[in-house]
Protein backbone atom coordinates (compact mmCIF):
# COMPACT_ATOMS: atom_id res chain seq x y z
CA UNK A 1 0.00 0.00 0.00
CA UNK A 2 1.42 3.10 -0.93
CA UNK A 3 -0.19 6.66 -0.04
CA UNK A 4 0.96 10.07 -1.74
CA UNK A 5 -0.54 13.13 0.57
CA UNK A 6 -0.61 16.89 0.18
CA UNK A 7 -1.00 18.87 3.19
CA UNK A 8 -2.25 22.64 2.98
CA UNK A 9 -4.03 25.24 5.49
CA UNK A 10 -4.76 29.01 4.75
CA UNK A 11 -2.17 30.32 6.59
CA UNK A 12 0.81 27.67 6.07
CA UNK A 13 2.60 28.08 9.22
CA UNK A 14 1.19 25.46 11.48
CA UNK A 15 -2.04 23.00 10.11
CA UNK A 16 0.08 21.86 7.15
CA UNK A 17 2.99 20.66 9.15
CA UNK A 18 0.88 19.33 12.07
CA UNK A 19 -1.39 17.16 9.66
CA UNK A 20 2.11 16.15 7.95
CA UNK A 21 3.74 15.25 11.03
CA UNK A 22 0.54 13.16 12.00
CA UNK A 23 -0.26 11.41 9.12
CA UNK A 24 3.80 10.39 8.79
CA UNK A 25 3.24 9.16 12.56
CA UNK A 26 0.27 7.58 11.44
CA UNK A 27 1.13 5.68 8.79
CA UNK A 28 4.67 4.12 10.50
CA UNK A 29 2.55 2.26 13.24
CA UNK A 30 0.03 0.92 10.56
CA UNK A 31 3.81 0.40 8.29
CA UNK A 32 2.22 1.90 5.76
CA UNK A 33 3.89 3.74 3.12
CA UNK A 34 3.38 7.36 2.61
CA UNK A 35 4.37 10.21 1.40
CA UNK A 36 3.45 13.78 2.25
CA UNK A 37 3.74 17.21 0.41
CA UNK A 38 3.56 20.27 2.24
CA UNK A 39 1.94 23.39 0.84
CA UNK A 40 2.35 26.07 3.64
CA UNK A 41 4.29 29.48 4.23
CA UNK A 42 8.08 28.04 2.77
CA UNK A 43 6.31 27.10 -0.75
CA UNK A 44 5.94 23.48 -1.75
CA UNK A 45 8.14 21.44 0.07
CA UNK A 46 8.81 17.25 -0.26
CA UNK A 47 7.28 17.82 -3.82
CA UNK A 48 5.53 14.46 -5.10
CA UNK A 49 7.10 13.42 -8.01
CA UNK A 50 4.78 12.44 -11.11
CA UNK A 51 6.37 8.97 -11.02
CA UNK A 52 5.56 8.68 -7.24
CA UNK A 53 2.03 10.02 -7.56
CA UNK A 54 1.41 7.24 -10.49
CA UNK A 55 3.35 4.01 -8.80
CA UNK A 56 0.97 5.46 -5.43
CA UNK A 57 -2.34 3.36 -4.53
CA UNK A 58 -4.33 6.75 -3.81
CA UNK A 59 -3.54 10.09 -2.91
CA UNK A 60 -4.98 11.78 0.05
CA UNK A 61 -5.95 15.76 0.02
CA UNK A 62 -5.78 17.36 3.43
CA UNK A 63 -6.62 21.02 3.20
CA UNK A 64 -8.98 23.57 4.08
CA UNK A 65 -7.91 25.21 0.82
CA UNK A 66 -7.48 24.68 -2.61
CA UNK A 67 -3.91 23.09 -2.99
CA UNK A 68 -1.70 24.07 -5.98
CA UNK A 69 -0.75 21.70 -8.79
CA UNK A 70 -4.24 19.67 -8.21
CA UNK A 71 -4.21 18.81 -11.94
CA UNK A 72 -1.35 15.98 -10.62
CA UNK A 73 -3.92 13.70 -9.54
CA UNK A 74 -5.95 13.54 -12.48
CA UNK A 75 -5.53 10.05 -13.27
CA UNK A 76 -4.93 9.35 -8.99
CA UNK A 77 -8.21 7.60 -6.44
CA UNK A 78 -8.11 10.96 -4.58
CA UNK A 79 -9.50 11.24 -0.98
CA UNK A 80 -10.42 14.51 0.55
CA UNK A 81 -10.20 14.82 4.04
CA UNK A 82 -9.94 18.39 6.59
CA UNK A 83 -7.18 18.79 8.41
CA UNK A 84 -9.11 18.49 11.65
CA UNK A 85 -10.34 15.51 10.50
CA UNK A 86 -6.03 14.30 10.74
CA UNK A 87 -6.27 16.11 13.49
CA UNK A 88 -9.08 14.75 15.58
CA UNK A 89 -8.34 10.54 14.18
CA UNK A 90 -5.14 10.15 11.98
CA UNK A 91 -5.88 6.48 12.44
CA UNK A 92 -9.48 6.48 10.40
CA UNK A 93 -8.32 8.71 8.21
CA UNK A 94 -5.65 6.20 7.10
CA UNK A 95 -7.61 3.09 6.98
CA UNK A 96 -9.91 5.40 4.63
CA UNK A 97 -6.98 4.85 2.07
CA UNK A 98 -6.41 1.27 2.99
CA UNK A 99 -9.63 0.90 1.35
CA UNK A 100 -7.92 1.34 -1.95
CA UNK A 101 -5.47 -1.28 -1.82
CA UNK B 1 -2.08 22.07 47.57
CA UNK B 2 0.48 24.30 47.32
CA UNK B 3 2.33 24.21 43.56
CA UNK B 4 5.29 26.23 42.22
CA UNK B 5 8.23 25.86 39.86
CA UNK B 6 11.13 27.37 38.54
CA UNK B 7 12.65 27.22 35.80
CA UNK B 8 16.46 26.82 34.48
CA UNK B 9 19.32 26.66 32.06
CA UNK B 10 21.69 24.13 32.66
CA UNK B 11 25.01 26.24 31.75
CA UNK B 12 27.47 22.97 32.00
CA UNK B 13 27.21 19.30 33.19
CA UNK B 14 26.53 19.52 36.90
CA UNK B 15 28.73 17.60 38.95
CA UNK B 16 27.09 14.71 40.97
CA UNK B 17 27.46 16.65 44.48
CA UNK B 18 25.21 19.09 42.84
CA UNK B 19 22.32 16.10 42.77
CA UNK B 20 23.60 14.80 46.64
CA UNK B 21 22.80 18.09 47.64
CA UNK B 22 19.30 18.47 45.73
CA UNK B 23 18.90 15.22 47.74
CA UNK B 24 19.50 16.54 51.00
CA UNK B 25 17.90 19.25 50.94
CA UNK B 26 14.38 17.97 50.01
CA UNK B 27 15.06 16.02 53.31
CA UNK B 28 14.04 18.78 55.22
CA UNK B 29 10.59 19.98 53.54
CA UNK B 30 7.60 18.14 53.53
CA UNK B 31 6.90 18.48 50.08
CA UNK B 32 7.51 16.54 46.48
CA UNK B 33 10.39 18.26 44.75
CA UNK B 34 10.34 16.85 40.91
CA UNK B 35 13.25 18.42 38.54
CA UNK B 36 12.05 18.00 34.67
CA UNK B 37 14.23 17.99 31.95
CA UNK B 38 11.74 19.63 29.26
CA UNK B 39 14.20 19.75 26.54
CA UNK B 40 14.80 16.21 26.87
CA UNK B 41 11.61 15.20 28.31
CA UNK B 42 12.36 13.95 31.23
CA UNK B 43 11.29 13.57 34.88
CA UNK B 44 12.73 12.72 38.08
CA UNK B 45 12.21 12.51 41.85
CA UNK B 46 14.85 15.10 43.79
CA UNK B 47 14.49 12.28 46.73
CA UNK B 48 16.31 9.85 44.40
CA UNK B 49 19.72 10.29 43.68
CA UNK B 50 19.91 7.74 40.61
CA UNK B 51 17.14 8.89 39.29
CA UNK B 52 18.70 12.39 38.58
CA UNK B 53 21.48 10.68 36.99
CA UNK B 54 19.03 9.32 33.95
CA UNK B 55 17.58 12.91 33.58
CA UNK B 56 20.53 13.29 30.76
CA UNK B 57 21.66 16.87 31.73
CA UNK B 58 23.21 18.71 29.55
CA UNK B 59 24.66 22.14 28.36
CA UNK B 60 21.52 24.18 27.45
CA UNK B 61 18.87 21.73 28.24
CA UNK B 62 15.97 24.01 29.91
CA UNK B 63 15.03 22.36 33.42
CA UNK B 64 11.98 22.33 35.82
CA UNK B 65 11.78 22.05 39.22
CA UNK B 66 8.43 21.88 40.44
CA UNK B 67 7.19 21.82 44.53
CA UNK B 68 3.73 20.26 45.44
CA UNK B 69 3.14 20.37 48.93
CA UNK B 70 2.41 22.29 52.43
CA UNK B 71 5.85 23.24 52.65
CA UNK B 72 6.33 23.77 49.04
CA UNK B 73 6.45 27.43 49.01
CA UNK B 74 9.94 27.59 51.82
CA UNK B 75 11.66 24.62 49.41
CA UNK B 76 10.94 27.16 46.75
CA UNK B 77 12.50 29.53 48.34
CA UNK B 78 15.38 27.40 49.64
CA UNK B 79 15.88 25.98 46.10
CA UNK B 80 15.92 29.48 44.26
CA UNK B 81 18.54 30.33 46.17
CA UNK B 82 20.74 27.17 45.44
CA UNK B 83 19.54 27.34 41.78
CA UNK B 84 20.73 30.96 41.14
CA UNK B 85 24.18 30.26 42.62
CA UNK B 86 24.58 27.04 39.90
CA UNK B 87 22.28 27.54 37.70
CA UNK B 88 20.25 30.58 34.90
CA UNK B 89 16.79 30.91 35.99
CA UNK B 90 14.39 31.97 33.33
CA UNK B 91 12.81 34.50 35.32
CA UNK B 92 16.15 36.59 34.99
CA UNK B 93 14.36 37.77 31.59
CA UNK B 94 11.02 39.47 32.28
CA UNK B 95 10.40 42.00 30.09
CA UNK B 96 13.18 40.57 27.12
CA UNK B 97 15.70 42.87 28.97
CA UNK B 98 18.64 40.00 28.80
CA UNK B 99 21.47 40.25 31.05
CA UNK B 100 24.48 40.08 28.75
CA UNK B 101 26.02 36.98 29.82
CA UNK B 102 23.12 35.05 28.99
CA UNK B 103 22.94 36.11 25.61
CA UNK B 104 26.54 34.97 24.81
CA UNK B 105 25.84 31.61 26.68
CA UNK B 106 22.62 30.70 24.78
CA UNK B 107 22.73 32.83 21.46
CA UNK B 108 20.47 30.09 19.58
CA UNK B 109 17.79 30.67 22.64
CA UNK B 110 18.36 33.82 22.79
CA UNK B 111 17.41 34.47 18.91
CA UNK B 112 13.88 32.85 19.84
CA UNK B 113 13.53 34.33 23.49
CA UNK B 114 13.93 37.53 21.06
CA UNK B 115 10.39 36.78 19.43
CA UNK B 116 8.05 38.87 21.25
CA UNK B 117 5.57 37.21 23.78
CA UNK B 118 2.82 38.36 25.61
CA UNK B 119 1.12 36.55 28.65
CA UNK B 120 -3.14 37.45 28.96
CA UNK B 121 -4.96 35.96 31.93
CA UNK B 122 -8.90 36.82 30.58
CA UNK B 123 -11.96 36.80 32.19
CA UNK B 124 -14.56 35.48 29.49
CA UNK B 125 -18.16 36.00 30.25
CA UNK B 126 -20.33 33.57 30.16
CA UNK B 127 -20.98 31.96 26.63
CA UNK B 128 -18.47 34.21 25.06
CA UNK B 129 -18.02 33.40 21.43
CA UNK B 130 -14.52 32.92 19.14
CA UNK B 131 -14.91 36.23 18.71
CA UNK B 132 -15.23 37.90 21.73
CA UNK B 133 -11.82 36.53 22.96
CA UNK B 134 -10.23 37.56 19.84
CA UNK B 135 -10.89 40.39 20.25
CA UNK B 136 -10.18 40.66 23.88
CA UNK B 137 -6.69 39.67 22.94
CA UNK B 138 -6.20 41.61 20.33
CA UNK B 139 -7.54 44.63 22.04
CA UNK B 140 -4.84 43.32 25.35
CA UNK B 141 -2.43 43.26 22.41
CA UNK B 142 -3.18 46.63 20.71
CA UNK B 143 -3.20 48.46 24.08
CA UNK B 144 0.50 47.19 25.33
CA UNK B 145 1.93 47.81 22.12
CA UNK B 146 0.13 50.65 21.47
CA UNK B 147 -1.18 50.05 18.13
CA UNK B 148 -4.14 52.20 16.03
CA UNK B 149 -7.76 50.59 16.15
CA UNK B 150 -7.26 50.10 12.62
CA UNK B 151 -4.17 47.85 12.52
CA UNK B 152 -6.28 46.64 15.65
CA UNK B 153 -9.52 45.89 13.41
CA UNK B 154 -7.05 44.46 10.29
CA UNK B 155 -5.80 41.36 13.28
CA UNK B 156 -8.82 40.61 14.39
CA UNK B 157 -10.27 40.25 10.58
CA UNK B 158 -7.63 38.49 9.66
CA UNK B 159 -7.48 36.02 12.88
CA UNK B 160 -11.59 35.81 12.02
CA UNK B 161 -10.92 35.15 8.53
CA UNK B 162 -8.69 32.49 9.45
CA UNK B 163 -11.07 30.69 12.08
CA UNK B 164 -13.37 30.78 9.30
CA UNK B 165 -11.88 28.31 7.26
CA UNK B 166 -11.15 25.91 9.61
CA UNK B 167 -11.21 25.95 13.39
CA UNK B 168 -7.88 26.35 15.24
CA UNK B 169 -8.20 24.06 18.41
CA UNK B 170 -5.82 21.12 18.63
CA UNK B 171 -7.17 19.35 21.66
CA UNK B 172 -6.10 19.76 25.01
CA UNK B 173 -8.59 22.67 25.63
CA UNK B 174 -6.09 24.09 23.65
CA UNK B 175 -6.38 26.87 20.64
CA UNK B 176 -3.55 27.55 18.18
CA UNK B 177 -4.62 31.10 16.50
CA UNK B 178 -2.35 32.11 13.59
CA UNK B 179 -2.09 34.80 11.31
CA UNK B 180 0.23 36.34 8.88
CA UNK B 181 0.27 39.94 7.77
CA UNK B 182 1.99 42.82 6.32
CA UNK B 183 0.85 45.44 9.37
CA UNK B 184 2.34 43.00 11.51
CA UNK B 185 6.19 44.59 12.01
CA UNK B 186 8.23 41.26 14.22
CA UNK B 187 6.60 37.76 14.90
CA UNK B 188 4.91 37.56 18.59
CA UNK B 189 3.90 34.87 20.67
CA UNK B 190 0.95 35.40 22.70
CA UNK B 191 -0.55 32.88 25.61
CA UNK B 192 -3.50 33.57 27.05
CA UNK B 193 -5.28 31.66 29.15
CA UNK B 194 -9.31 32.07 30.39
CA UNK B 195 -11.43 31.63 33.00
CA UNK B 196 -13.55 29.71 31.50
CA UNK B 197 -14.29 27.35 28.37
CA UNK B 198 -14.99 28.87 24.97
CA UNK B 199 -16.29 26.93 22.06
CA UNK B 200 -14.04 27.44 19.05
CA UNK B 201 -16.17 25.16 17.01
CA UNK B 202 -14.51 22.46 16.44
CA UNK B 203 -14.59 18.39 16.96
CA UNK B 204 -11.54 18.84 19.40
CA UNK B 205 -13.61 20.41 21.83
CA UNK B 206 -13.98 23.27 23.87
CA UNK B 207 -10.89 25.50 24.67
CA UNK B 208 -9.74 27.76 27.38
CA UNK B 209 -6.03 28.51 26.69
CA UNK B 210 -4.61 30.29 23.53
CA UNK B 211 -1.17 29.92 21.88
CA UNK B 212 -1.71 32.40 18.92
CA UNK B 213 0.94 33.83 16.74
CA UNK B 214 1.27 36.45 15.05
CA UNK B 215 3.80 36.98 11.83
CA UNK B 216 5.01 39.37 9.35
CA UNK B 217 4.11 38.91 5.66
CA UNK B 218 6.48 38.00 4.22
CA UNK B 219 8.58 36.60 6.99
CA UNK B 220 11.92 35.22 7.09
CA UNK B 221 12.04 31.74 6.48
CA UNK B 222 14.44 31.24 9.79
CA UNK B 223 11.24 32.58 11.97
CA UNK B 224 8.72 30.38 10.06
CA UNK B 225 10.88 27.25 10.75
CA UNK B 226 11.12 28.31 14.31
CA UNK B 227 7.27 28.08 14.25
CA UNK B 228 6.72 25.36 12.86
CA UNK B 229 9.31 23.64 15.06
CA UNK B 230 6.99 24.58 17.78
CA UNK B 231 3.86 23.66 16.10
CA UNK B 232 4.59 20.35 15.59
CA UNK B 233 5.55 19.91 19.26
CA UNK B 234 2.15 20.70 19.79
CA UNK B 235 1.08 17.26 18.33
CA UNK B 236 3.14 15.76 21.53
CA UNK B 237 0.35 14.83 23.91
CA UNK B 238 2.72 15.04 26.90
CA UNK B 239 4.02 18.12 25.90
CA UNK B 240 0.39 19.61 25.81
CA UNK B 241 -0.58 18.28 29.23
CA UNK B 242 2.80 19.80 31.01
CA UNK B 243 1.65 23.18 28.97
CA UNK B 244 -1.54 22.79 31.04
CA UNK B 245 0.28 22.13 34.06
CA UNK B 246 2.05 25.20 34.17
CA UNK B 247 0.95 27.93 35.95
CA UNK B 248 3.33 30.68 35.62
CA UNK B 249 3.76 32.55 32.34
CA UNK B 250 7.90 32.80 32.18
CA UNK B 251 8.13 28.91 32.63
CA UNK B 252 4.96 28.82 29.91
CA UNK B 253 6.84 30.72 27.01
CA UNK B 254 10.32 29.49 27.81
CA UNK B 255 8.83 25.79 27.11
CA UNK B 256 7.26 26.73 24.13
CA UNK B 257 10.17 29.10 23.30
CA UNK B 258 12.25 26.07 23.73
CA UNK B 259 10.73 24.10 21.12
CA UNK B 260 11.11 26.80 18.58
CA UNK B 261 15.48 26.55 19.19
CA UNK B 262 15.17 22.63 19.22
Amino acid sequence: MKIVAVTACPTGIAHTYMAAEALKKEAKSQSVSIRVETQGAMGIEDRLTVHEIAAADCALIVSDIDVEQFARFADSKVIRVEVEDVLVDAKSVIKQCLKFA
Amino acid sequence: MYRSAIAFLIDSLPTPDVFAQFTHLEHFFRCKILIENVTKKRVADVSEKLALLSLGLSANDLCEISFLGSDGELAAFVFTTYIQERFTPIHAYPNRQLPAHFSKAYPSLIQHLNIAHYYFDLAVKNKASKLDVLAEIVSELGQLKQVSLEEQSLWLDTFYVREMRSSTAIGHNIALPHIMHESIEEPMLIIAKLSSLVDWNSKLGQIDMIIAIMMPKPCKKDDIVATVRLTRSLLDTDFCAKLREIIEPEILHACLLDKMRS
